[in-house]
């Protein structure tokens, strides 16, 4: 199917030329396929083979053009049918009749084809080729060259190609035909065409010479327009070089007439005031005609009209106008003056003036250039309206100007009063943003004013005064003026507290900021805090005071006093040196925490001439010395142990004038004391100085109530001695008293009983009693006399003391066969000689007295030597003593044995002496029979040496 | 110094005095007097306690028999009267038999601590011979013929 629609239909190709050949080769090839077909029948029925054959051999040819055409290749299709048909019908020529052969019929279709299928040089060369081979026939005929093989005739051979060559051309014929008629019509078409171009061209011409005509005068209107605007320009500038209307009047009345010919001119200015118009410049028009209108009301006349409507009026026919007074008409006619035209002179809504033109006819006057004269007049109004205005813009000027100078001056009123006051003033727009500070404001923050700028309040709020700021921010936006205290932050962080009122600002409805005045409330604050910690202070030394006046005893108080002090206080280092005055040495008494401690380990002491010591300083002068920062200080004495002290106060504690000690408190930070911390430390050194003063007294107090305890005691013991002594004197020598009175009695009655045996013992009885008084009072008035009557103490040996005694008591050494032993080197002893020798000579005494019944009595004597004293003994064999009665043995009138003589006073006398040189006396014994020893001790050296 | 002066008599008396003397002249001033009374002279308190509680040289009962008064004197070496007496009187066997103090003190603190240990009596030696007589007299008669004794 779709080789046979290849077959029917002829390829169709952009280019029309190229479908058009394709077309005409399609039928063509068709054609003579389909001939091609016949003739093979033909020639294979007519027996003819080599027409079959070299039919056969053209029919693929054919079919191959046939694709080319197909396929778009028209001429290489075209030269292929064309070359292989002639060759081919030339070789059948060739090959059957010769130049007789029915083949060469096929020559001159076949040029017609190639006329049809192909052009210039192509075709002659073709046309070349079919002479040349008809031409190679003949000659080859004649020659005899060729052949000629006789022809036999087929009719059905010959038939077939004969109508095949009439089909062919037949179809070459119709495609001739239809080209030329083509042609034709396309001729006539373009005859058509041209003729309607002509016609074109020519209206074109017309139109052209119409646009030419058209741009010409177009270009003469530019010119007149351009020449128009030179005028208006040229007139608007000489106009606008013053702003005198007078000289503007004059001016554009003087460019009117030279730049736009105009006869005559008037320029009538209108008196606001006075509702008049004026003449003010005019050309052309006599003196006396203006001096007819110099001026009238405004209403009246053309240009009364004109001024008032605000229209142009143009007047044609002054003659005819019955607006025009007449003696102006009268006049107007003398000169030659019949049109004009008024153009009232206004600038927006203002009345200035009016132009009056005036013309010899309504010709001239319409020839006149309007729009440039209305140009013109619409310069001149201006210029009038700014000559008008200018005096007025003048006075507004200098009105301005003053007013400038007032409100300059004013400004710098009100910028000196910003600048220089104290407080900080500060501006915000409706964002809330800084649009002005004053120096005051930026110095307390510590910003520079530009730091500041698009800043808000908000942006330098100290941390947590936000929500402040907001509060004070809605309650300003509607409408209220707020005063409140909030925290800045200043530019090296620490926050500054401040009053800030402010005052929105309204423009109609519309909030526009908000003026504020900043107070810094930094030093009232302080001085509050100040107060406070002064306050606080104050109480905690209060606190202290009471506890420091519980405490009685110096040794409790200072400790706890530094300590409270350093936690209360929260301070680095404090301590308390308390004066020695006999060596000027203040001496640390007590010191807070581990350091206190090691200081006083130390026995730290400063010596009051100290030169770099802040304390021996306070101490010296009984000032307060308060250093804030140690560093500069030259009278510092930096304590190792104290690294960090950075500020200190020394404070002297002073009682009745005279300094005890010192008050030294440190803190390791420069600047932390003030006045009032000197203060609080002051009134405390005062109560230290009080409970000081107080423990002294209270010691005192307690000495001095001992010293008397001690005092009544001894008073006491005094007491109860003498009263003893007093019985015991009164009761022992009442004892004897009895005696002798008794027996004086019996003596009596014996004597008068001439009792002889009994006389001689009553006598020996009063003797006896006689003496034993006699021994009393010797022995009382000895012991009375110890402790009153003694000698001055010096040093003696003890052995010459000794020596002494034995020799008093030699006889009944002797007498009793007593051996006395006594010991080498015995040490110097610091004593009243004589009553010491008493005490070894009654010692001796009692050993000797109480030896009993011993066969080989011995007394011993000896000591030894302890730090300042000696332990003296003196040991017998003798009798001892029941250990019940050691103490009694020493008791005044105590005897042990009643059979042995003594008045019981000896060891008493003893005890005292020994007691009267601060010594001890005692006695040892294992009992009765078993000897006794006594000791005593006595000083080696002069007491306080 | 123990004296023992046997009568027969049925007054005994424990005579506790230190001083030789004086207790010759209390003896005496008895037996002038004729008070029929046997007295027993000790010179001490030791030797006064030894012979009450019938220990030492006093074992024998029938030779130191409980008297039936004591004449202590208060002033005495080695044990004073004042012991002796508290020591008396602290006896459940002794203290029934009467205490008279003789003795030379008339100190009221030597009085009132005589009464305070029970003493039965307080009596200052007289100085004056007559006194010393009469006194005597009238103790020896009081105790002999007015007061009932219980050993008696």
């Amino acid at each position: 199917m779709h080789l046979l629609q290849r077959l029917r239909f002829p390829p169709e190709f952009s280019d029309p030329k190229q479908t058009h050949v394709a077309r005409i080769l399609h039928s063509i090839s068709v054609t003579i396929i389909i001939a091609i077909v016949f003739i093979i029948i033909a020639s294979f029925l007519s027996d003819k083979m080599i027409a079959v054959r070299s039919l056969s051999l053209g029919l693929p040819v054919v079919l191959f053009a046939f694709w080319l055409n197909q396929r778009g290749r028209v001429n290489l299709a075209g030269l292929l049918i064309v070359l292989s048909f002639l060759g081919l019908h030339t070789y059948l020529a060739w090959s059957g009749g010769g130049i007789r052969d029915i083949a060469i019929a096929v020559f001159p279709i076949l040029l017609v084809i190639a006329g049809l299928l192909l052009e210039g040089w192509v075709l002659a060369l073709l046309t070349g080729l079919t002479i040349l081979s008809l031409t190679v026939i003949v000659i080859a005929e004649v020659q005899g060259v060729l052949v000629i093989t006789p022809e036999v005739f087929v009719p059905a051979y010959d038939l077939m190609v004969i109508v095949t060559l009439c089909l062919i051309t037949a179809v070459t014929m119709h495609f001739l035909k239809k080209d030329l008629i083509q042609s034709i019509r396309q001729l006539r078409q373009n005859e058509q065409a041209l003729a309607k171009a002509n016609d074109e061209l020519r209206r074109e011409i017309a139109e052209r010479k119409q646009a030419e005509n058209a741009l010409q005068e177009y270009q003469a209107t530019l010119q007149t327009r351009s020449e128009s605007l030179a005028i208006i320009n040229t007139i608007t500038d000489t106009l606008h070089q013053s702003f005198d209307a007078h000289q503007v009047a004059q001016q554009a009345v003087q460019a009117l007439v030279t730049d736009l010919q105009i006869p005559a001119t008037a320029i009538l200015t209108y008196d606001e005031k006075n509702s008049l118009l004026c003449v003010i410049a005019s050309h052309g028009l006599p003196s006396w005609l203006l001096q007819e209108t110099q001026s009238f009301p405004l209403g009246e006349s053309l240009s009364g009209h004109a001024l008032m409507r605000q229209e142009i009026i143009r007047c044609p026919d002054i003659q005819a106008e019955p607006r025009i007074y007449p003696s102006v008409q009268r006049s107007l006619q003398v000169i030659g003056m019949h049109s004009t035209l008024i153009i009232p002179l206004t600038y927006l809504s203002y009345k200035l003036g009016v132009l009056n033109l005036f013309f010899h006819d309504a010709e001239q006057m319409v020839a006149a250039r309007h729009e440039t004269v209305l140009a013109i007049a619409k310069s001149i109004s201006l210029a009038l309206a700014n000559a008008r205005y200018v005096n007025q813009i003048e006075i507004e000027i200098q009105e301005r100007k003053e007013a400038e100078q007032a409100l300059q001056v004013e400004r710098d009123f009100a910028h000196q009063i910003v600048t220089n006051m104290g407080q900080g003033l500060s501006v915000t727009d409706a964002e809330g943003k800084f649009s002005f500070v004053n120096p005051a404001f930026t110095q307390m923050l510590g910003y520079a004013p530009e730091d500041l700028q698009g800043k808000t309040p908000f942006d330098i709020a100290a941390e947590g005064e936000q929500e402040t700021l907001l509060t004070v921010q809605y309650n300003r936006r509607s409408g209220r003026a707020t005063s409140y205290e909030t925290r800045l932050r200043h530019v090296d962080g620490h926050a500054v507290d401040v009053l800030i009122t402010g005052v929105p600002q309204w423009q109609g409805d519309v909030f526009q900021g908000t003026i504020a005045v900043i107070t810094d409330l930094t030093e009232r604050k302080q001085a509050e805090k100040a107060q406070l910690r002064f306050a606080n202070q104050l109480e905690t030394a209060v606190n202290i005071a009471k506890q420091v006046n519980a405490i009685l005893d110096p040794e409790e108080l200072f400790p706890t006093v530094v300590n409270l002090l350093q936690s209360r206080f929260d301070l680095y280092h404090v301590h308390i040196y308390l004066l020695d005055s006999k060596c000027g040495k203040l001496h640390i008494s007590a010191g807070s925490g581990e350091i206190g401690q090691q200081l006083l380990q130390r026995q730290h002491y400063i010596s009051i001439d100290e030169k770099h010591s802040l304390v021996a300083r306070a101490a010296r002068e009984k000032v307060s010395i308060w250093v804030n920062d140690v560093s500069k200080e030259p009278d510092f004495m930096p304590n190792p142990l104290l690294p960090s002290t950075q500020s200190e106060i020394a404070v002297p504690v002073i009682a009745h004038g005279a300094v005890l000690g010192v008050l030294d408190v440190q803190e390791d930070t420069p600047y932390s004391f003030s006045e009032s911390d000197v203060d609080v430390l002051r009134i405390l050194a005062g109560h230290i100085a009080i409970a000081l003063q107080n423990a002294n007294l209270f010691a005192a107090r307690k000495e001095a109530e001992l010293r008397l305890a001690e005092l009544v005691t001894e008073l006491e013991t005094r007491n109860a001695e003498l009263e003893r002594f007093t019985y015991t004197v009164s009761h022992d020598l009442k004892s004897p008293l009895i005696t002798i009175k008794g027996f004086l009695g019996l003596l009596e009655k014996d004597l008068a009983a001439a009792r002889q045996d009994r006389i001689e013992a009553d006598m020996t009885r009063i003797r006896t009693a006689a003496i034993i008084m006699e021994q009393l009072l010797h022995d009382l008035l000895e012991l009375s006399r110890v402790g009153r009557i003694m000698n001055p103490p010096e040093m003696v040996a003890f052995t010459t003391i000794v020596e002494e005694a034995r020799e008093r008591v030699a006889g009944q050494l002797s007498t009793g066969r007593i051996a006395l032993k006594v010991m080498n080197d015995l040490p110097d002893v610091y004593v009243d000689r004589t009553r010491i020798v008493e005490v070894m000579q009654n010692l001796l005494d009692n050993a000797i007295k109480f030896m009993g019944d011993q066969a080989n009595p011995q007394i011993e004597i000896g000591a030894t030597c302890q730090a300042n004293k000696c332990v003296c003994f003196i040991r017998d064999n003798g009798m001892g003593i029941d250990p019940r009665y050691h103490d009694k043995v020493f008791g005044l009138f105590d005897r042990l044995d009643p059979s042995i003589e003594g008045t019981g006073i000896g060891l008493a006398l003893v005890k005292r002496i020994i007691e009267v040189h601060n010594g001890r006396i005692w006695v040892e014994s294992e009992g009765s029979g078993k000897g006794s020893t006594f000791f005593f001790t006595l000083p080696r050296e002069a007491p306080g040496v | 110094m123990i004296t023992r002066k046997v009568t027969g008599a049925l007054l005994r008396i424990l005579l506790v005095e230190d001083n030789p003397a004086h207790a010759e002249l209390i003896i005496r001033s008895l037996e002038d007097h004729k008070v029929p009374s046997d007295i027993y002279h000790v010179s001490d308190g030791e030797l006064a306690l030894d012979y009450l509680y019938q220990r030492g040289q006093f074992i024998d009962a029938e030779q130191w028999p409980l008297p039936h008064v004591i004449l202590l004197d208060i002033r005495m070496p080695k044990i004073s009267g004042l012991e002796v007496l508290k020591e008396i009187k602290t006896s459940d066997s002794l203290r029934h038999i009467p205490v008279v103090i003789l003795t030379t003190s008339d100190a009221k603190q030597d009085v009132a601590k005589a009464y305070y240990h029970y003493a039965n009596s307080y009596l200052v030696k007289p100085v004056d011979f007559t006194e010393f007589m009469n006194l005597m007299e009238e103790v020896g008669f009081y105790w002999l013929n007015w007061n009932h004794h219980k050993l008696l």
